[in-house]
């Protein structure tokens, strides 16, 4: 539309068209002002997914599934940057959902095939709401997590005693659910604005993220991670993982895989 | 990688774009105005000036263009930037042609054919130029199941100190059978080539051999640029195969 058009809306549009291009550029320039070397290494993150989606290309669910899991941690940072924090924080929830969904179905394709037809009778039937069980439990039996989770401090198992991915996934569900501290609005500050403590909090919760989502692509694809080549490998074990923790767990791990 | 971008330009001037003009004029001598031809191309969201250039000598129209890339970022920067053209890929096109599922199938055949490999940030480790030539035979014997005269085939690739293992690309040429073909040979060069004269050399042969495998006369032209920021070297050709059937 151009901007000769943009004068004939009607009132209520016009009023939140021209408000909402002025907080916009405002938030999202006062954001690179401050973060841009940060953004741009959160931008490195979910670029890994082109390595992902490169390695899975024979795999349905992650030929649907990648774009999607990519897009949500992109649509995260644009949210971010726009002082949408907590619509930037629901995306990360969703981007943990769906990840889960593609390790789950590369192994179900008739459970992912009636997934994608909006055919789920089949959780009628489960005790619980998620098709891999009550406490990711599906995840849980896979061999490489297993031996994760064993070599990993109390406090730092993603399933079991530390449930870092069940923490951080209820932190998150708080956005969806709305509880009063993930509120977008405050009782004085109404319009979206750059607020530096909301930022690092979104920051920590996407590293933590796309964290868990490598370490669990990681575990869910070995034969995938044994192909790529070195490079590869090392982009994955370095730009996701931040933790040190994590980081020497997984090599002591991928050693008897690679 | 900025620096083989930036000769992208010299490239498009003095090869991509006159070769493909003949081409046009070859394939398409009575459309005058617009030769509307379907271009699939390689190509970097910094750097799509080829698909300017075929517009604007009306070559082509956005609507019949294709373009592939190997990453989610670029995809969405080039769908933003080259709408109502198809974006494709956020996989490497050098994979992507042995998956069961080879998206852009569907969009064959085409009458341009731009396998720039150096636009896609290519992984420099060995066995690359390999791939991209197993890609580019299995992207011409799409073209010909599907296209009766004749295309436009540019090939642009990286060359830097690693080996090209010749016998190796003749052995995955041969997997591909065709009937009353002898092999591609190359028993002339090296089994593993290492001085990048005889790389261009073999790689000039195997896309001769290539057209004539799937039934195509190839005239080919080239360029050759030394890159002063590495060691490596930026080499294309573009290659007009002309139907023999």
């Amino acid at each position: 539309m151009s901007q000769k058009n943009f004068s004939s809306l009607p009132d209520n549009t016009k009023i939140m068209h021209e408000s909402q291009e002025k907080w916009r550029n405002k938030n999202w320039e006062e954001t690179l002002g401050e973060h841009k070397s940060g953004i741009e290494k959160l931008i490195e993150k979910i670029n890994l997914f082109d390595i992902w989606s490169n390695s899975l290309q024979d795999n349905d669910a992650a030929k649907r599934l990648i774009p999607e899991i990519f897009m949500d941690g992109y649509i995260s940072i644009h949210f971010a940057g726009y002082g949408l924090y907590k619509y930037a924080n629901i995306c990360l929830r969703s981007q943990l959902e769906t990840t889960l969904r593609l390790i789950y179905f590369s192994t179900h394709p008739v459970e992912f095939d009636w997934w994608c037809r909006g055919n789920e009778w089949y959780r009628k039937g489960l005790a619980t709401k998620d098709v891999w069980g009550e406490k990711y439990e599906y995840f849980r039996q896979l061999e490489y997590v297993k031996k994760f989770e064993k070599e990993c401090d109390r406090d730092k198992k993603l399933f079991e005693e530390g449930q870092r991915v069940n923490k951080i996934y209820h932190t998150l569900s708080k956005y969806v659910h709305t509880s009063a501290f993930s509120f977008q609005t405050k009782p004085d500050d109404f319009s979206p604005k750059y607020k530096i403590e909301e930022f690092v909090k979104w920051v920590d919760n996407f590293k933590e993220i796309q964290e868990y989502i490598n370490i669990l692509l990681i575990f869910g694809f070995p034969k995938e991670l044994e192909k790529l080549n070195s490079t590869s490998q090392e982009k994955i074990r370095e730009i996701a993982i931040e933790s040190p923790h994590y980081k020497g767990k997984l090599k002591e791990v991928l050693n008897s895989v690679l | 990688m900025s620096e083989a971008l930036n000769l992208k330009d010299r490239l498009i001037k003095e090869l991509w774009l006159p070769e493909t003009i003949k081409a046009g004029d070859i394939f398409f001598p009575r459309l005058k105005k617009n030769k509307k031809m379907k271009l699939l191309t390689l190509t970097n969201d910094r750097n799509f000036q080829e698909i300017i250039e075929f517009e604007e000598n009306n070559l082509t129209e956005k609507e019949y263009i294709v373009v592939w890339t190997y990453s989610h970022i670029k995809k969405l920067r080039l769908e933003t930037e080259l709408s109502p053209a198809r974006v494709l890929g956020a996989t490497r096109y050098e994979n992507s042609t042995s998956s069961s599922s080879f998206p852009i199938c569907e969009h064959f055949p085409f009458d341009i054919v731009n396998l720039d490999f150096s636009s896609q940030d290519p992984d420099l480790e060995s066995g690359r130029i390999e791939r991209e030539i197993q890609s580019l035979e299995k992207t011409v014997r799409l073209q010909r199941e599907r296209q009766r005269t004749g295309f436009m085939l540019i090939y642009t690739t990286l060359l830097n100190s690693n080996e090209l293992n010749c016998q190796g690309i003749a052995a995955a040429s041969d997997e591909i059978h065709v009937s009353g073909w002898p092999g591609l040979g190359l028993g002339e060069f090296s089994p593993r080539i290492a001085g990048q004269m005889e790389k261009m050399a073999c790689i000039q042969t195997v896309l001769n051999r290539i057209g004539l495998k799937y039934s195509y006369d190839v005239q080919i032209e080239e360029r050759y640029y030394s890159l002063k920021e590495s060691q490596e070297h930026l080499y294309s050709i573009a290659a007009l195969l002309s139907s023999t059937r």
